[in-house]
């Protein structure tokens, strides 16, 4: 009897141990929610732009108008550093007189890099994030560049782009960029707007009226994008990426209508977003002759009457287990991102919602070493202080997410 | 505690359990006995929860310790439930081995704060408190030896049987005592958290105590299913008829983590909601019982005879 209470008693163990107990080991850098929080009352903080760094952890990129910043009106640069669990290590503004840092954060040979304004020359400045000091510091002046708006770097050369507005010209301009910081072309681009918006673009930087603008290329050949200002209308412009010279685009109507957000699928489509006159309509696998030119009203799409008007769409193309995907996340009138994902068809194959009671906003996102997706956004802390926030998720959780 | 100390001490514990009783059981040389007791009991019992490893949302840009927005764990304080049925078999003259499958209803708290405040004007501040109320409800599954002490009677019986019942405690009127020892493994049903948000404004023209807010939701996806622990306790019993009533107290100590380290951040109402994360965290109780409990071979065999 007693022998046989002692085989029950060892069975029983085995059996408990066998069980979730075992398993309930997980790495907490695979998946967490970070909230970058601190006690100032009158200090908003406003995520660009996200990339891991060598040590698994984390740079953002962000703006403040913080009261440790000084008072002016425009936004500071504001670098934040975290470890690969997201804990905060260390961050700085950049000193006067920059402002206005424009998404995206450029990596040249392991050194990250951002494009900020002069707020008295209005130049544009290559900023330099050095992670040994701690420093944030101008490393590139480029004089030719006023008001940059927007900037990327190409997936090809590790070169990059720039796109600002030229006052005197009354011209976006756009011009790109060598990894050794050289120009690739002789000079700016220049695309005429034939009207003075200079009052759309300080509204934009003063985050009254936002405008989605950005760059970007082509992956299979030879031509750059970008969305901005060019006759009369806000638009998005294919250019040669030798020259320069627009070769196409797809008009909106002033700034009430246009392209929100584009990433290049190969040949001649892109995954796009489209914002008219406050609705949202998101178009995951759209055919666009970068040759020919047309009317973003025409290249209809899916309507998201959920979205926020004229809502801030990030969109990317992500890569899991050799096939593509493309995943949107944006803004919900509900005070959520949503995350929603397509397969290569243009097929909804999946939508994630982040964030609850609180307001959180999208920032960016990327996918991280571990196979997993960070997702950065700005979180209403107590509903109405916003703060800089990243949502790790783990591989099996972005597989979730993408529906798979 | 990390798994192979929490295998290896439950182990430990169980097998010297057997080896101490059944040292015991020889060095008395008892006389074998094989009753089977069988019944149900209920009664109230205190949790603790301890943090084995902390977990926060917040990660502070201003050099505020993240102590500033610890939780503060109120351990004790809530009351929670049991019920369940007792199946015991006594296989020695007073050593039982007992399996008693129960349905507990665990209860404890944890607060933590937060304040903003504009650097130019201390005063102009906002205050949040939060109350997190845990509600975990497992079918657990303890099991014991037990060891009776016969205290004494108030009653007086002559011959055999009533010699060998006084023995086994069955006999009217006896006062036993017991001290009992084993493991238990919980299977979660269910489990809850209730948060109470409180909140002073003190930033908008006057201090504005703001509404209480209360939100409750299903935590089941930020919980393991399983949780084992030792549990050893006291208790006097008093034979009634053919039936004995006992009021026991025992503690059980959880030697696994119930957070489910995978999930913990998977609730945004909690994570982006109130700024929670939960820790890893293993559970202890203090229970009481009332039990009431017959022998099932004194009714139906032939070898006792009746009161």
């Amino acid at each position: 009897m007693f022998r046989k209470s002692i085989y029950i008693l060892l069975s029983l163990s085995a059996f408990i141990y066998s069980c979730d107990i075992g398993d309930n080991e997980a790495d907490p850098s695979d998946s967490f929610t970070r909230i970058f929080n601190n006690s100032d009352f009158g200090g908003a903080f406003r995520p660009l732009d996200i990339k891991q760094t060598s040590d698994s952890g984390f740079i953002v990129l962000g703006a403040t108008n913080s009261a440790a910043a000084a008072s002016n009106s425009f936004d500071r640069p504001y670098v934040l550093k975290a470890d690969r669990f997201g804990e905060f290590e260390w961050a700085r503004t950049a000193d006067e007189p920059f402002v206005n840092p424009v998404s995206s954060l450029i990596e040249i040979g392991g050194e990250f890099f951002f494009v900020s304004m002069d707020e008295i020359s209005l130049f544009a400045h290559l900023m330099k994030i050095d992670l040994e000091t701690r420093r944030v510091f101008s490393d590139q002046t480029y004089a030719n560049i006023t008001y940059p708006l927007a900037a990327s770097q190409s997936g090809k050369d590790n070169g990059f782009f720039i796109m600002g507005y030229d006052r005197n010209d009354l011209s976006t301009i756009m011009n790109r960029f060598n990894s050794d910081f050289s120009s690739a072309w002789n000079e700016p681009a220049e695309y005429s707007v034939f009207e003075d918006v200079e009052e759309s673009i300080v509204s934009h930087l003063l985050r009254r009226q936002p405008l989605p603008f950005f760059t970007g290329e082509l992956v299979d050949s030879d031509v750059l994008f970008f969305n901005g200002f060019r006759n009369f209308n806000f638009s998005f412009n294919f250019i040669n990426a030798s020259t320069g010279e627009r070769i196409g685009g797809v008009n909106g109507i002033q700034d009430d209508s246009g392209i929100s957000a584009a990433t290049h699928l190969g040949g001649s489509d892109l995954a796009l977003s489209r914002f008219s006159f406050g609705d949202n309509f998101i178009l995951p696998r759209r055919d666009v002759n970068p040759l020919g030119n047309a009317e973003s009203s025409d290249l209809g799409g899916n309507p998201f009457p959920e979205l926020n008007d004229n809502a801030n769409v990030v969109v990317k193309t992500l890569e899991i287990n050799g096939s593509e995907y493309t995943l949107y996340a944006t803004d919900t009138r509900s005070g959520q991102i949503i995350l929603i994902a397509y397969d290569t068809s243009g097929q909804l194959i999946g939508t994630t919602f982040l964030g609850r009671i609180n307001p959180v906003e999208i920032g960016n996102f990327i996918t991280t070493g571990d196979g997993g997706l960070a997702v950065l956004g700005t979180v209403y802390v107590a509903g109405r202080f916003p703060r800089i926030t990243i949502f790790k998720f783990s591989a099996e959780e972005l597989n979730d997410i993408l529906g798979i | 505690m990390k798994l192979a100390t929490t295998r290896t001490l439950l182990l430990l514990v169980i097998a010297s359990s057997i080896s101490a009783i059944d040292a015991m059981a020889q060095r008395n040389n008892r006389e074998k006995s094989d009753q089977f007791w069988i019944g149900f009991r209920g009664g109230i019992n205190l949790t603790q929860a301890t943090p084995e490893e902390k977990f926060y949302v917040f990660s502070p840009t201003d050099g505020n310790s993240i102590s500033n927005f610890d939780k503060t764990y109120d351990n004790f304080s809530r009351v929670g439930t049991q019920v369940g049925i007792i199946m015991s078999y006594e296989f020695i003259d007073n050593i039982s081995v007992t399996l008693q499958p129960t349905y507990s209803a665990y209860r404890f708290d944890y607060a933590t704060s937060f304040s903003w405040e504009d650097i130019e004007n201390p005063d102009s501040r906002l205050d949040f408190s939060y109350t997190h109320e845990q509600s975990f409800s497992y079918l657990e599954i303890p099991l014991m030896f037990r060891y009776d002490f016969i205290l004494g009677q108030s009653g007086q019986r002559s011959g055999n049987s009533a010699n060998s019942n006084k023995k086994r405690g069955i006999e009217q009127g006896t006062w036993v005592a017991f001290a009992q020892a084993g493991g238990y493994y919980g299977r979660l049903l269910r489990a809850d958290k209730t948060v109470t948000t409180r909140g002073v404004d003190q930033a908008s023209g006057g201090v504005n105590e703001l509404d209480v807010i209360e939100q409750s939701e299903g935590i089941d996806d930020l919980i393991i299913d399983s949780n084992v622990g030792v549990v050893g306790g006291l208790g006097i019993g008093y034979t009634l008829g053919n039936a004995r009533i006992s009021f026991e107290v025992n503690y059980k100590y959880g030697l696994n983590n119930i957070t489910n380290e995978a999930n913990r951040f998977t609730e945004d109402r909690l994570s982006t909601g109130v700024y929670d994360a939960l820790d890893n965290i293993q559970l202890s109780n203090v229970e009481a019982f009332i039990s009431f409990v017959i022998p099932v071979k004194y009714i139906t065999s032939g070898r006792f005879k009746a009161l």
